[in-house]
């Protein structure tokens, strides 16, 4: 039974295991950190692009439209926060993480203007605003998958 | 007439039992990151639950007996209390998903932040278990949690290449990019979410408190039988638009309104109304049956007196124990604890308890002093052996798979 | 009564009183003194105390120490064998739950402190 409460206790120590994120030791790390932050942003950046669809074919709610939008911007900020709180291994990884950085910041702007603007309720200019999000997108895509 | 209103009802409650929230978060994620490569294990787990559902409704039909009454006798106090302890665990995190996937939904409608209605919900929650006529309530939900059904209209709106689905379901591939590690910790979350174990004990308790005998077998396998598979179409249809429209474009689903997406790109607010009908019903449903199972564990296993329909002050150890159960879920969903993460952990854990709730009902369902003719028949018993093949498997992997893959990163 | 295997027949039961009610699990037996001819079993023991002590080990002696300090005595709850009715998939008394000495102590308990002052506590089964 004591072994029961050792394999208990392993499983809340696992469950909270995932939301601390060391220093990166190796360069091979980083370019992996790199790599989960440029996913997370390209799936907001994505699925930020698919709900301004819906809201210009008239399809979504005000309310949908700016809730969705809310969260897609908060995945983009978290994927700044827990990428930019990694140490670089070296200055060759320093530069990957100010050429990183800059575009998941330019993904977060870019997704706060769109909040802004459906909560607004200004539809008919989210089109607009919205038209960097696919080259956005296309940039972090060679951070996501470097050897492509 | 009246007998196959009432077999239609039970069906449509099993169906809206079979959906929660723990189906909604991972099939969409599931479809969304693996594509139809796991719809495999969605007619595994189908195939379980309805066998083990079905023997444990035979079960209690013939004795009278509950699951975790007889998990006691059948495996002595000591084991017994240590699966009386996780499956509490398990079963209370459950609901604090289940809690949160109405808030959620309510998030939904309104854009009001889910923090704001867990209270409320816990509140609701508390008011039909306390005085509701129980049973109208758990046809209003299986019926209301038809509206999921919109996910299955929106397949056939977009219109997919049907061989192309059928040669992706038949033969999986594990997506570039993806380790073999992460497709397995993702299988047994999808087996946990399908075969959850609090759906066998509420099924079997359920059977119990109806006085069903052995006149209502009718019953017992209609709702198994049908109401099971129907669910697992809803939960294939949510696989495969995730897999339709999200899939291509590199989203990862984190938030409900993910889930729902592609349903509103098919039909609109209409559609985006049905979907969160549907999830409303079937969320509140499942925080219903979490939280009645949670009290059904304890009191079974110590024989407590229990039941939704004696009145609280008959049963003050279970009501006592409910309402405790309740404030606790609804506190740890309030520490603004990832609400999806809970649930992935919820049926990940609930797919590792599988095992000591599966042995003791394949154990009486054999013992012909306890069910006479209505002891299982080969059939049962072969899928009986390989599903406990199965889910000892999958238990005995959970642990080092959810190590490895730091939580399905 | 007919020859029994304490551990297959009588432990971890269901107990029903005279009309069905359910008063507990037999937590453990009482087994008659050896040195007065052949052992036998002459009552069901049930509660925290006897569920603890039958347990054993560290959590075994906490739920014996707490239910002790809650009943305010380590005696568990004792019904005689002649109360016994039936054994059968669950074991029938020939006595009313009422009857049985601290069966229901907690359940009063907390009906009255607790349960039985929460509006709608009192609502008729459906």
């Amino acid at each position: 039974m004591r072994s029961r409460h050792g394999i208990a206790a392993a499983g809340a120590v696992l469950l909270l295991l995932p939301a601390c994120v060391g220093p990166a030791r190796t360069e091979a790390d980083y370019r992996a950190d790199a790599s989960n932050a440029a996913k997370t942003a390209i799936s907001a950046l994505e699925s930020a692009q698919l709900t301004v669809q819906t809201v210009v074919d008239g399809k979504a709610s005000a309310v949908y439209a700016s809730l969705r939008l809310t969260e897609d911007e908060g995945e983009a900020e978290a994927a700044i926060v827990a990428f930019g709180s990694v140490q670089p291994p070296n200055e060759e990884m320093q530069r990957l993480r100010a050429d990183v950085l800059g575009l998941l910041q330019q993904a977060n702007t870019l997704l706060a203007d769109l909040r802004i603007a459906a909560f607004r309720g200004d539809h008919g200019h989210l089109d607009a605003i919205a038209q960097p999000l696919q080259p956005t997108a296309d940039k972090l895509q060679r951070y996501e998958h470097p050897g492509r | 007439m009246k007998k196959v209103l009432t077999l239609a009802l039970g069906v449509m409650t099993a169906i809206g039992g079979f959906m929660d929230i723990g189906d909604l978060v991972t099939d969409a994620l599931i479809g969304a990151r693996f594509g139809l490569s796991m719809v495999w294990v969605t007619v595994v787990a189908v195939i379980g639950i309805t066998a083990y559902s079905e023997m444990a409704g035979r079960v209690a039909a013939a004795t009278n007996r509950t699951v975790f009454d007889l998990v006691r006798e059948r495996m002595g106090a000591g084991i017994a209390l240590c699966n009386v302890l996780a499956s509490y665990t398990v079963t209370a995190l459950t609901l604090v998903a289940e809690l949160c996937g109405v808030a959620l939904a309510f998030e939904l409608a309104t854009n009001v932040h889910y923090l704001l209605w867990v209270p409320l919900v816990a509140f609701l929650t508390f008011l039909v278990v306390w005085r509701m006529p129980y049973e109208h309530m758990e046809r209003l939900y299986g019926v209301l949690g038809l509206a999921l059904f919109v996910f299955v209209a929106a397949v056939w709106h977009f219109g997919p290449d049907w061989g192309q689905l059928f040669h992706d379901v038949t033969h999986p591939l594990i997506p570039r990019g993806e380790g073999r590690p992460t497709y397995w910790f993702y299988a047994i979350a999808m087996l946990g979410a399908q075969m959850t174990p609090y759906e066998v004990f509420f099924f079997s308790s359920g059977v119990v408190e109806h006085h069903w005998s052995r006149d209502n077998l009718t019953e017992i396998r209609a709702n198994t039988l049908v109401g099971y598979p129907v669910g697992g179409v809803l939960a294939v249809a949510i696989q495969v638009v995730a897999y339709l429209i999200l899939q291509p474009q590199g989203i990862e689903v984190k938030q409900l309104s993910q889930t729902v997406l592609p349903v509103v790109l098919a039909f609109g607010q209409a559609g985006l109304a049905f979907a969160i009908v549907g999830i409303v019903a079937a969320t509140f449903g499942s925080a219903l049956e979490t939280l009645l199972s949670s009290g059904y564990i304890v009191a079974h296993h110590f024989g407590w007196r229990w039941g939704k329909f004696e009145s609280p002050v008959g049963a003050t150890r279970f009501a006592t124990l409910l309402i405790v159960t309740l404030l606790g879920a609804a506190a740890f969903a309030l520490t603004t604890i990832d609400p999806i993460r809970i649930t992935i952990y919820a049926v990940y854990l609930g797919a590792a308890t599988l095992p000591f709730t599966y042995i003791p009902i394949l154990v009486i369902a054999n013992d012909r002093q306890y069910l006479g003719d209505l002891a299982n028949g080969r059939l049962a018993n072969v899928l009986g052996v390989v599903y406990l093949l199965v889910v000892t498997v999958a238990a005995l992997a959970a642990l080092p798979l959810l190590i490895s893959t730091k939580g399905g990163l | 009564m007919p020859d029994l295997v304490v551990g297959l027949d009588l432990l971890d039961r269901e107990i029903l009183d005279v009309d069905g009610k359910p008063v507990g699990k037999v937590d453990d037996v009482e087994v008659s003194d050896p040195e007065r001819g052949p052992p036998e079993i002459v009552a069901l023991l049930m509660g925290p105390t006897a569920y603890g002590r039958r347990l054993g080990g560290r959590i075994g002696r906490w739920i014996e120490a707490s239910g002790a300090k809650l009943a305010e005595t380590d005696e568990p709850i004792r019904i005689p064998m002649t109360s016994v009715a039936q054994i059968d998939v669950s074991i029938r008394l020939s006595v009313p739950l009422k009857s049985i000495e601290r069966a229901t102590r907690l359940e009063d308990w907390l009906r009255e402190r607790f349960v039985g002052r929460i509006p709608g506590a009192h609502r008729a089964s459906e």
